[in-house]
């Protein structure tokens, strides 16, 4: 993928929603969810609270949010961006030399390319649920762009663009939670159990939530 | 995906001389939320916090990548999704400036010579209506709406009166925050690039950063950033966006699905056709922007259909109020979008500047 947005462009996007996520709380305070450390704006954690009269009832669980591409930016060789106060830094106030780092390495790809892609959601631990992968990744049609098509989504899945947010992903996530999509699942052997055997499925999804609070 | 021009009637398409067949492309996006009030407590971090941008970086690349003449190997068919490579024109598109710079649309024709002739033919009746220029967009999928806007801009700068253009313009686009919220979208989701676009056409009137008012040269250099190149692409797909939202009736049994030819609601359409990055625009889009920008767009297509090598015109006519206005001529050829030029080269000071 050639280079699209730029680092500067996603950093005022993810700092306006979480300046709106901090203001106004989620829907309900479904979930929180905000940089992991603020010398790092582009991974997020979340935390969500299981649906009620789901099987998640009672749980509460963290998924980590990544708005770079990866592996690439994952190189502990590439200097984060500091978020300091605006007169900080030096030439007036631009982005230091870092992010140029950032914008020209050599494959042309920029470290962030959102809104203009989706990020990455991974529950952490993995919940068991038919539409999250065993390793805790999220498949969900809002997180991939139209023609973007892993499972073979339905035509009518609402996609990525980047009207779409952190908290309408979120809020989808919540009601995949409640609503698995059988017909484009990420975790086969759940689907399977889900389909043929709903209350062993429930059961194996309450145990894990009382294993998480050390019940 | 060719579609026959039922749309006529209801878009306002006037066909002009020779065929009227028209081809389709795609577009893509996401769904309105409801505005959301802001609090009065204050987060850690504002926005007003970050640095401003002002990347200076792209430009050089694109350069670099500019003076490439031959490509060490060409990608196998389809390795790059949505990228055309057109008989003669040498390099994938994804090694091309996003925007070029203007060129003789004689270099266009000796890249047919040796193939289609009803091409060359149509490209010299192009020429013969004074059409001798062309400037090349990256076949990316966003080529229309980055031609329109570039095109859209460069003609205020050409005006006669620039500033009094200028004026005009961002006396339209002051309009479009509230049309955008008013089918759902968030501020959040368009400020940044409604901020893109507007700030290049204010350089027309008031200097920029850098002390300078925009110019063609420093237009071409904004527009091979990807920051903000992309930016105003992205603000182009949520204006036609919200037309299409915002006059459901009009677009009724125009929304069809680019492959299927299934009926669509404008929810969807949009969200998969329109808003997202990267999706091509077809008659629903261009009718859509003209409308919301007030300008008139001439699209002309470069099919190799006509046996007598005309070329037929798409008018989309939506500056109803004022039918003198120059329109935007831009140059289709199936499959992507590039700008017509009266001029054969760019003024030579923007190479020196």
């Amino acid at each position: 993928m050639a280079s699209r947005a730029g680092s500067a462009t996603a950093l005022r996007r993810l700092m306006t929603e979480y300046k709106q996520l901090t203001s106004q709380g989620a829907p309900d305070g479904m979930f929180t969810a905000g940089p992991i450390s603020e010398s790092d704006f582009f991974t997020w954690e979340a935390l969500i609270v299981g649906p009620k009269d789901t099987p998640f009832e009672g749980g509460v669980f963290p998924a980590i949010l990544t708005f770079r591409p990866l592996p690439l930016f994952r190189s502990s060789l590439l200097p984060s961006i500091p978020i300091l106060p605006h007169d900080t830094y030096p030439h007036g106030g631009h982005l230091p030399w870092t992010c140029t780092l950032l914008h020209t390495n050599g494959s042309g790809r920029q470290p962030s390319d959102y809104p203009l892609s989706p990020f990455k959601m991974k529950f952490d631990p993995p919940l068991f649920h038919p539409n999250i992968y065993p390793d805790g990744t999220v498949c969900i049609s809002i997180l991939h762009t139209p023609g973007d098509d892993p499972l073979q989504y339905e035509q009518a899945s609402e996609r990525w663009s980047p009207v779409q947010s952190v908290e309408k992903v979120i809020l989808s996530v919540i009601s995949m939670l409640a609503e698995p999509n059988l017909e484009s699942g990420a975790n086969i052997d759940c689907c399977k159990l889900y389909r043929e055997n709903r209350a062993e499925y429930e059961r194996i999804v309450r145990q894990s939530i009382r294993e998480q609070l050390g019940l | 995906m060719h579609q026959s021009s039922p749309f006529a009637n209801a878009t306002n398409l006037q066909s002009g001389a020779g065929s009227s067949s028209s081809n389709a492309g795609r577009a893509t996006a996401g769904s309105g939320p409801a505005p959301i009030s802001q609090s009065p407590e204050a987060p850690k971090l504002r926005v007003t916090d970050l640095p401003d941008v002002d990347e200076p970086s792209a430009w050089p690349a694109e350069n670099d990548e500019m003076r490439i003449d031959e490509p060490d190997e060409l990608p196998p068919a389809g390795l790059f999704d949505g990228v055309q490579v057109f008989p003669g024109d040498g390099l994938p598109m994804e090694t091309r400036p996003l925007i070029g710079a203007l060129e003789p649309m004689a270099t266009l024709r000796a890249e047919y010579e040796n193939g289609s002739q009803s091409f060359v033919k149509q490209i010299d009746w192009l020429m013969d209506q004074g059409w001798i220029g062309i400037r090349r967009t990256r076949g990316d999928g966003d080529c229309f709406y980055r031609s329109l806007a570039f095109a859209y801009i460069e003609q205020i700068l050409n005006a006669t009166e620039p500033q009094l253009a200028a004026l005009k313009a961002l006396s339209i686009l002051d309009q479009m925050p509230s049309q955008l919220k008013a089918v759902g979208f968030q501020e959040l989701v368009f400020e940044d690039f409604h901020d893109a676009f507007a700030d290049l056409i204010k350089a027309v009137v008031e200097p920029r950063v850098d002390g300078r008012l925009l110019t063609i040269s420093s237009l071409l250099k904004a527009f091979n950033e990807p920051e903000t190149s992309n930016s105003v692409v992205m603000y182009l797909r949520l204006l036609a966006s919200a037309h299409i939202k915002g006059n459901p009736d009009s677009y009724a049994g125009f929304l069809l699905h680019p492959e299927t030819a299934e009926s669509m609601d404008p929810e969807s359409f949009c969200n998969n056709f329109v808003e997202a990055f990267g999706k091509e625009a077809d008659h629903v889009q261009i009718n859509a922007l003209s409308s919301m920008l007030k300008v008139n767009i001439n699209v002309a297509y470069l099919d190799g259909h006509d046996p007598n090598g005309r070329v037929s015109y798409v008018k989309f006519q939506d500056a109803a109020e004022d039918p003198d206005t120059e329109p935007v001529n831009l140059l289709y050829r199936p499959g992507h979008y590039d700008i017509l030029d009266r001029r054969s080269e760019d003024p030579i000071p923007l190479l020196l500047e």
